[in-house]
C-alpha cells in the first residue's frame, strides 16, 4: 500500500508542531506552590517565555529557590544547583 | 595557614556574588553500556561537544540522532546511572599544550599518569582537527634517521613522511619505532610515543627505557592501555597528534608512533557496534577508512613560509599470519607513504630486524635520503636484488659458475651486515662506514661468522682513528673522494 505523500508531509509538520511546542514548554520548579505574586515577578523578569502554557511543579530536592525549564534549557536558581557548583569548585582549588 | 586564610577569602568572594542567572543546555542520561551513554534532552548540543555528568566527569558527545543523543565517558563509567543529569559545557575536547609535557606520561585527556604534578598550561589544543592543506604543505627532503642499517640504506624515511610498520606479533615492531625514538638525540626532534591498547608493563618498560637512553628529555608518552576505556583508547592517536600540532607549530620537528592502530580500530568497532552503526567488512563501521585517514593525514611537513616544522608518522599494525591484504592492513598500507614489513619466518632464522626487503618500501623517502647514504645504498640495492632471484634459483642447480657464486657470496654477506642488535641505534657515518665496506666487496673473503666481529672492530677503529672523519660526514652528510680514500684506508689497515 502506497501512504499518500501529502499525509506524510501533514504527519510530519503536526509532529514538528507538537516537538516545537514541547521544546519551549516552560517547567518551573520550587520546593512550594508559588502565590500569584511570585508568578508575576518571575514573568517580569523572564519576558520572551512562554508563561500562558507554564507548568508548575514541585520538588522537594531542590532545598530553596526555584529552577525554570525551557525544553533542554535550564535556568537554575536553586540553592541545590548552587551548592553543588560551590562543591565542585572546592574540588578545583585543591 | 596563609594559604588557608586565601582559600576562605576566594570562597567568601564566590559566595558574596548574587547567583548569576544563565541558562544551560540539560539532558537525562536514559543508558548506559561498555564507555558510551545514551540521553535524552540536549537539543542543542553539537557533534564533538564535550558534556559534563557530576564532578569532572566528562563525556565527548559522537553520536547525534532526531530523539537522542550519544556520547563516550572519558573517564570510569561505572558510576553513572540512568536517570543521572548532564550538562553541556558548550566547548570541543582539548589538551593542555606546553612544552613541560617533555619527560612525561600522559593518558588522552592530558592528565599526568607518571605521578608528578599536572600539566599546567593556557595554550589548549583541539584533539580533532583538520590537517594542513595543500598550500601550506611541502614535499619531504629532509632525512630522519632511524639509526637502522636496513631502514636508512634500502627505505629511508624523510621528515613528514607516514611510514607504516606492519608484521606479527613477536617481530619487533615497537622496537624500530623505539629505536627509531632513542636515535633521535640531538636531533631536535620530539618524539611521542602514543600506546593504544598496550600492556601497562610494556609500556612501563619502553618509559624505562627511554629514561635509561636519556631520551625522556626530548619524548612525550600517550598511553591508553588495554584496560582504559574504549573511548580512552579512541582518542589517544588524536592526543598525539595534537600535541605533536603544538611543537611542529613551533617550527620543531616531531616524530610520533602509534602502537598500534590494529587496537585503535578494535576500539573504534566497539564503541561503533554499541551506537549500533551499521557494520561493515568484519563488523567494521563504514567510517573505519576516514578514522585513520584523517589522523595519517596530519602528519606532514609545513613550508617554511607558514613556520616550518614536521610531523613524521610511524603508524604500527599487527596482522594475523603476516596476512596483509586483511581489512585493516590494506586500509593503512593505501593511507601511508610506505611500508615496512616484517617477518617471523626471518626473525626466527636470525636476521633482525626481521625486515622484508622486498615488501617493504618508502614512497618519498628516497628525495630524503642524504647523499652519503645514498651513494653507498644504490649499489647494495641492486646487490641484495641479484642475491635474491639467485637465491631462489641456486636451489635447483649444483654446479654453479663462479660470477653467480661471487653475487651469491655478497648477497650473504650484505644480509650478514644489515643485521642489528636492538636499542644500538648507529650514526650516519657509521652505518656509511659498514655498508660502503660490504658493497665494495672487502667482507667477500671473511666467513660469515666473522662479520660482526669486523663490525664492531670497525666502529672501535673509527671512534678511536677517525673521529675527524665522524663527525664531517655526520655534519656534511656527504662522502666525497678523499673521505673514500681515507675509509678505504683504515678499513685495509683492519684486515691485515
Amino acid at each position: 500500500m502506497k501512504i499518500n505523500p501529502k499525509l506524510k508531509d501533514d504527519l510530519k509538520s503536526f509532529l514538528m508542531e507538537k516537538i516545537q511546542k514541547e521544546q519551549n514548554l516552560v517547567v518551573v520548579y520550587s520546593v512550594d506552590n508559588l502565590d500569584i505574586d511570585e508568578k508575576k515577578a518571575l514573568e517580569k523578569k523572564f519576558t520572551d517565555l512562554n508563561w500562558k502554557e507554564a507548568v508548575y511543579k514541585i520538588d522537594k530536592s531542590i532545598i530553596a529557590g526555584i529552577i525554570i525549564k525551557i525544553g533542554s534549557r535550564t535556568v537554575d536558581m536553586s540553592l541545590a544547583g548552587s551548592l553543588s557548583k560551590l562543591s565542585n569548585n572546592l574540588y578545583e582549588i585543591d | 595557614m596563609k594559604l588557608i586564610d586565601e582559600y576562605l577569602k576566594t570562597l567568601e568572594k564566590e559566595l558574596q556574588n548574587k547567583p548569576k542567572i544563565s541558562t544551560e543546555e540539560t539532558g537525562t542520561v536514559s543508558q548506559v553500556k561498555d564507555g558510551v551513554v545514551i540521553l535524552e534532552g540536549l537539543d542543542r548540543v553539537a557533534y564533538g561537544e564535550l558534556i559534563e555528568f557530576k564532578k569532572n566527569l566528562l563525556g565527548y558527545v559522537i553520536d547525534l540522532t532526531e530523539d537522542e543523543v550519544g556520547a563516550i565517558i572519558l573517564g570510569d563509567y561505572t558510576g553513572i546511572a540512568a536517570g543521572n543529569k548532564a550538562k553541556a559545557l558548550g566547548y570541543t575536547l582539548s589538551v593542555p599544550v606546553s612544552e613541560t609535557l617533555l619527560g612525561r606520561v600522559i593518558d588522552p585527556l592530558g592528565s599526568p599518569l607518571d605521578g608528578k604534578t599536572p600539566i599546567k598550561s593556557k595554550t589548549f589544543y583541539p584533539v580533532e582537527k583538520i590537517a594542513a592543506g595543500v598550500v601550506k604543505r611541502q614535499p619531504v627532503n629532509i632525512s630522519l634517521q632511524t639509526g637502522i642499517k636496513a631502514i636508512d640504506a634500502l627505505i629511508p624515511i624523510g621528515r613528514g613522511q607516514r611510514e607504516l610498520i606492519i608484521g606479527d606479533r613477536g617481530t619487533g615492531k615497537t622496537t624500530i619505532a623505539v629505536d627509531t625514538i632513542l636515535n633521535q638525540k640531538g636531533q631536535d626532534v620530539v618524539c611521542i610515543y602514543c600506546a593504544i591498547g598496550q600492556k601497562n608493563s610494556k609500556v612501563a618498560a619502553i618509559v624505562e627505557l627511554l629514561k635509561k637512553h636519556g631520551a625522556d628529555k626530548y619524548s612525550i608518552v600517550v598511553n591508553a592501555s588495554a584496560s582504559d576505556s574504549v573511548a580512552m583508547q579512541y582518542l589517544a592517536p588524536y592526543t598525539a597528534s595534537a600535541i605533536g600540532e603544538y611543537f611542529m607549530d613551533k617550527g620543531q620537528d616531531v616524530l610520533i608512533v602509534y602502537d598500534d592502530l590494529t587496537k585503535h580500530a578494535w576500539s573504534y568497532r566497539q564503541m561503533s557496534l554499541i551506537l549500533r552503526r551499521p557494520a561493515g567488512r568484519e563488523a567494521y563501521p563504514g567510517d573505519v577508512f576516514y578514522l585513520h585517514s584523517r589522523l595519517l593525514e596530519r602528519a606532514c611537513r609545513i613550508d617554511k613560509k607558514y613556520g616550518g616544522g614536521s610531523i613524521t608518522a610511524l603508524p604500527i599494525i599487527e596482522t594475523l599470519d603476516g596476512d596483509l591484504s586483511a581489512y585493516i592492513p590494506t586500509n593503512v598500507i593505501s593511507i601511508t607513504d610506505g611500508q615496512i614489513s616484517l617477518e617471523t619466518d626471518l626473525f626466527n632464522s636470525g636476521i633482525r630486524p626481521a625486515i622484508n626487503v622486498g615488501l617493504s618500501v618508502s614512497r618519498v623517502g628516497g628525495n630524503a635520503q642524504t647523499k652519503a647514504m645514498k651513494a653507498v645504498a644504490g649499489k647494495l640495492k641492486l646487490d641484495l636484488a641479484q642475491y635474491r632471484d639467485l637465491a631462489a634459483f641456486s636451489q635447483f642447480e649444483s654446479e654453479l659458475d663462479e660470477e653467480t657464486k661471487k653475487f651469491l657470496n655478497r648477497g650473504a654477506k650484505v644480509t650478514q651486515i644489515l643485521k642489528q642488535k636492538k636499542n644500538k641505534p648507529l650514526s650516519l657515518a657509521e652505518q656509511v662506514s659498514i655498508l660502503w665496506a660490504a658493497s665494495n666487496g672487502y667482507l667477500d673473503k671473511l666467513p660469515i661468522d666473522e662479520i660482526e666481529k669486523f663490525e664492531t672492530k670497525l666502529l672501535e677503529t673509527l671512534k678511536l682513528r677517525g673521529k675527524k672523519w665522524l663527525e664531517k660526514i655526520n655534519k656534511n652528510k656527504i662522502m666525497d673522494e678523499k673521505d673514500g680514500k681515507d675509509l678505504e684506508k683504515m678499513i685495509t689497515d683492519l684486515m691485515i
